[in-house]
């Protein structure tokens, strides 16, 4: 029994590539059937990892050992990072089949869709739990291949050129982050991720190497973590149904990317060894320069969704930022953030969905009285908007708070400049759509209500409500806050 | 009891999803704001101990202290009236969302007043800020867009500046209340340059000159009632920001309180007389909050500068913050009502408009007695003198509302001219009974109130003279600095696309060779410089003047 319980983390993984299985299985016509077998998955995937997230916190252990090569071992286990990832993709993935089932009626292949749906949600559970880089290896180039036929489900010509465009970014990627991989397992021998770094006992030996090694994971990892200048699949993947692109930008791959530098900086080099090789502060550079230029172009985009992607690709390095910087607090910034920008980034392309959706509004400039027929969803996309911007209550305050402490606390004081210019510019590139949204007069002819249908506006309440609800009660302890308090505090104190 | 408290900022961001949905608008709007301007007066009146709620936020502390208990009556009226007298724009195609920013701002608002921890005052402070917009932007004209364009800029750039400073605050001190602040300070390695940042950000709000410009573009641009509430209450979450967040003098910081009380003369004269060249009514309202709100940035800055005494200066200030809303709420309200073109209207604005230059025995009387009783001794005459240019303003103020000869008067509306009547008794009367006895004997002493008249007397003389010799009375721009700075940066802009075009049609071989074709072809249409261009040239002035900021001290 024991035996079972340990095993969650492979429980976890099963339900969701079982639903995978039976969705391509049951075919086009079962449209009932397919979309009780989505929700019930998602559901039972949900108290699965219910039920490991209270075993974390109370210090339960949780690991599967399979042997596969001569050394090499797939390992998964749970340890308190990996419920943060795996919690957020729980949630989320919950909500956005059920927005999906809305969003995607009446349209064709959504036995394909959902089939490689749960295929990536199996992917992203593995990537969350993986307790090596070599597991984290296999569940991160399943991760590439599932999204693909996701980015090119429209299978138009820009969908297909879309999809070439992300093959080409994350293959060559993965075949850098190998060699990375190759080249630490012919230093050090087999080993498992280990809070405080699994090369600690190193020591100072192979400076050169170590420093080479990094630079090929991190160079790896920030395809999929769009930094730049590797980001330009991002906003070429905003093609993709909106639902696709809310778990693109806020669980699946660009997270996954901030989740893989989260566990390489952590969990394999261990931060001390990170900022003595002057790692930390380089990679707190490069993330403050993506920070920045997301921000100024995503002023200058005038579709939504484009727009959008920018901002995902400046948000998203919040989180290297805060690793990078190397203290307990701008590490709460960065992991929470991990948390927060989901939330957020989620809520506005749910919104960005029941526009192009309700009112088939796909640039800024349509935007116009759109607050007068859809208030709800202008209402949450303003909360999205807010949140990017920084501004309490939203949860991208709570994130930005600790960052910015952290800044100050290592004493980077440049980075204070780098936070507030990109608060300022999330400012300029999000506060003239609220503006158009809710200040100018409709479209002649347009009058009156005409909200979103519930499953397409229910989901994106919750995930608006959430992004509030994240930093109002940050202070509580099973907030996404609470929980990376947890987290740094078995990191730092082993 | 302390628990209702927290319901003060609660309740109103609750009560705006009601009016979002659609379900709270017309005579709803106003009763609910009625009833959580009752609570607010209630908990103003009784007082309340400290609430410490851990979960909320990073750890919230609420509480009153005498300063905000005072202004949390004020705002209670205030706002109250203002919903009253904003009835009929909660009806309609923008009704709702009209409800839904008032409702917030009220809420920001409250929480300013009654939160005591940096966070949750952050918090309130943006809610109300960002808020606010809906309220000046609100009739979607040209006029009302540029000036909500303004102020969010200068509020941006006041967000800012805050930030930076409340970053290095809880770097120190985690989530510092207003009880630890001053030992926060202590500890700061640098304390000028965090306090500098704290007085600069919040200085955006009180108006100081030269971050004063939206003023004078927001409060005429919004609906009457949201005037009233800009100029009345809002404007003194800067004041309440000062008072919390910056020690007051121990440790003293002399070169940002210095310098926020020389900028505060300068706003206390400059912007009387800026005024007095305006022509709309509001405008010149707005000027006047920007010249009284001056006279509460120089005690400030000589509180944080370490002049001055904190236990007589600080209550003193409260009951001039008090009175001022008061008074300029009603003044502003009463623009409402002098529209009908009736003399007995114009007559009762005279009063307030008598109260802000301190003529006895106004509430304005007591007001500025208790400051100079309080003040270190030059100012008690900057003080006095001031009196003269608020008496030029105002009558300024008096010439523009009077009714004209060929005017025809209208009925008035008795509702809303009743709660008018009521705003415009409390305000002369509150401020009396706020008063401390001492304060209140001073005001009535012989030479208080020879001080108190001659400078009327005075204005009324230059004002004669001036109408004498000056054939047409002058003008002068609405936001004067404004348009200078608007059209240099179109100068800079249209420079910049010039110089880039003519690279691009110069340079085929450094197009080809050194940089993407892309980046040098001509765009088919060079858009008007907009919001991104005069946000990405204010954050690089910001980071300049951060830096040097930086590198001075």
């Amino acid at each position: 029994m024991t035996g079972l319980y340990q095993a969650m983390p492979l429980w976890v993984l099963f339900v969701s590539a079982v639903t995978a299985v039976v969705v391509f299985a049951t075919g086009e016509q079962w449209q009932r059937l397919r979309t009780t077998l989505n929700l019930s998955g998602a559901v039972i995937k949900l108290v699965l990892v219910g039920v490991m997230l209270w075993g974390v916190d109370q210090g339960h252990t949780f690991v599967v050992r399979v042997p596969l090569l001569a050394e090499l071992d797939l390992v998964l286990h749970a340890d308190a990072l990996s419920m943060l990832f795996a919690t957020l993709s729980a949630i989320l993935w919950l909500v956005t089949t059920i927005y999906a089932i809305g969003y995607l009626e009446d349209s064709p292949d959504r036995a394909r869709f959902f089939g490689f749906f749960s295929l990536c949600v199996t992917a992203t559970m593995g990537i969350a739990m993986a307790g090596n880089l070599f597991t984290f290896f296999i569940f991160y180039e399943l991760l590439t291949l599932a999204t693909w036929p996701l980015v090119v489900h429209r299978g138009t010509d820009k969908a297909m050129a879309a999809g070439r465009t992300y093959l080409q970014y994350t293959l060559i990627g993965s075949a850098v982050f190998l060699v990375g991989i190759v080249a630490l397992y012919l230093l050090d021998g087999p080993s498992d991720f280990v809070a405080g770094g699994e090369l600690q006992h190193l020591g100072d030996a192979h400076p050169a190497a170590l420093t080479v090694i990094f630079l090929l994971l991190m160079a790896g990892i920030a395809v999929k973590a769009a930094m730049v200048p590797l980001h330009g699949w991002l906003p070429a993947a905003m093609v993709a149904p909106a639902p696709v692109s809310a778990l693109l930008h806020a669980v699946a791959v660009v997270k996954a990317g901030a989740f893989g530098i989260v566990r390489v900086v952590y969990d394999v080099y261990g931060v001390a060894l990170t900022q003595e090789l002057a790692l930390g502060v380089g990679l707190a550079i490069a993330a403050s320069f993506t920070i920045i230029y997301g921000s100024l172009r995503a002023i200058w985009q005038t579709d939504l969704k484009r727009r959008l992607a920018f901002s995902t690709v400046s948000q998203v390095s919040y989180i290297a930022l805060g690793v990078g910087l190397g203290n307990p607090l701008a590490t709460v910034g960065g992991l929470a953030h991990l948390v927060h920008q989901g939330l957020m980034k989620i809520t506005l392309f749910f919104c960005a969905g029941n526009y192009a959706e309700t009112h088939h509004i796909h640039s800024i400039h349509e935007l116009d009285g759109i607050g007068r027929r859809m208030p709800w969803t202008t209402a949450m996309f303003t909360f999205g908007a807010f949140g990017m911007i920084g501004v309490p209550p939203l949860a991208g305050f709570v994130s930005k708070w600790y960052l910015g402490l952290g800044a100050v606390d290592a004493e980077y004081y440049w980075v204070i400049p780098v936070l507030i210019g990109s608060t300022v510019l999330n400012a300029i590139y999000f506060l003239p759509l609220l503006h158009r949204a809710w200040f100018r007069p409709p479209p002649d002819g347009a009058t009156g209500q005409h909200e979103a249908i519930p499953s397409l506006l229910l989901p994106t309440l919750f995930v608006g409500f959430a992004s509030v609800g994240a930093g109002l009660f940050a202070a509580f302890s099973w907030s996404p806050l609470g929980w990376v308090d947890l987290i740094v505090e078995r990191e730092y104190l082993p | 009891m302390n628990v209702l408290l927290a319901l003060l900022p609660a309740l109103p961001a609750i009560l705006a999803l009601g009016a979002l949905s659609g379900h709270l608008g017309g005579r709803g709007l106003p009763l609910s704001v009625t009833g959580v301007g009752a609570l607010a007066g209630a908990l103003a009146v009784t007082g309340a101990e400290p609430l410490h709620l851990d979960w909320l936020l990073l750890g919230t502390t609420l509480g009153l202290d005498p300063t905000s208990q005072a202004l949390l009556g004020a705002a209670a009226i205030l706002w109250t009236a203002a919903a009253i007298a904003a009835r009929t724009l909660f009806d309609g195609d923008a009704g709702s969302r009209f409800g839904m920013c008032f409702l917030l701002t009220l809420a920001g608002n409250l929480g300013v007043i009654v939160t005591q921890d940096l966070a949750a005052f952050y918090l309130s402070f943006a809610v109300m800020t960002f808020a606010a917009y809906g309220l000046v932007v609100h009739d979607e004209s040209t006029e009302a867009v540029r000036a909500g364009r303004i102020y969010l800029i200068l509020s941006i750039a006041g967000e800012a500046l805050l930030l930076s400073g409340v970053f290095m605050l809880a770097a120190e001190a985690g989530n510092p209340t207003m009880a630890t602040i001053a030992d926060v300070y202590g500890e700061l390695q640098r304390p000028e340059l965090v306090g500098g940042l704290l007085v600069a950000g919040f200085a955006v709000k009180m108006g100081v000159i030269p971050l004063h410009v939206w003023l004078p573009l927001a409060h005429p641009a919004a609906p009457v009632p949201a005037s009233a509430v800009l100029s009345g209450i809002i404007v003194k979450g800067g004041l309440l920001g000062w008072l919390q967040f910056l020690p007051a003098g121990e440790p003293a910081l002399p070169l940002a309180g210095v310098t926020l009380a020389a900028l505060g003369l300068v706003s206390a004269f400059g912007a009387a007389l800026m005024g007095c060249f305006q022509h709309r009514a509001k405008t010149v309202l707005a000027y006047s909050t920007i010249s009284q709100m001056g006279l509460l940035a120089i005690p400030t800055g000589l509180l944080i500068a370490g002049h001055g005494d904190a236990a007589p200066l600080i209550p003193a200030m409260a009951l001039f913050a008090v009175h001022h809303a008061l008074t300029k709420g009603a003044l502003f309200l009463a623009m409402d009502h002098v529209k009908h073109g009736r003399k007995a209207v114009a007559v009762i604005t005279a009063l307030p408009a008598l109260a802000l230059v301190g003529v006895p025995v106004t509430s304005g009387l007591v007001a500025k007695a208790a400051m100079k009783a309080a003040l270190p001794e030059p100012f008690v005459l900057v003080l006095t003198l001031t009196a003269i240019t608020t008496a030029l303003l105002l009558l300024r103020f008096m010439c523009l509302i009077w009714p004209g000869r060929d005017a025809t008067p209208r009925a008035l509306q008795p509702g809303a001219f009743l709660v008018w009547l009521l705003v415009v008794i409390t305000a002369q009367t509150l401020p009396w009974m706020l008063a401390k006895g001492q304060a209140r004997a001073y005001a009535l002493e012989f030479t208080t109130l020879v001080d108190a008249l001659w400078p009327p007397l005075v204005a009324l003389l230059i004002a004669g003279l001036a109408a004498e010799i000056l054939k047409r009375w002058p003008a002068l721009p609405e936001g004067d600095l404004v348009v200078p700075v608007e059209r240099a940066l179109k100068a800079v802009y249209w420079r910049l696309v010039r110089g880039y075009l003519l690279l691009a049609r110069r340079a085929p071989t450094l197009r080809r060779r050194v940089v993407p074709d892309h980046w040098l072809r001509p765009p088919e249409r060079i858009p008007e410089p907009g919001i991104p261009w005069v946000g990405v040239l204010m954050l690089a002035v910001t980071l300049v003047l951060t830096l040097a900021y930086v590198v001075v001290l």
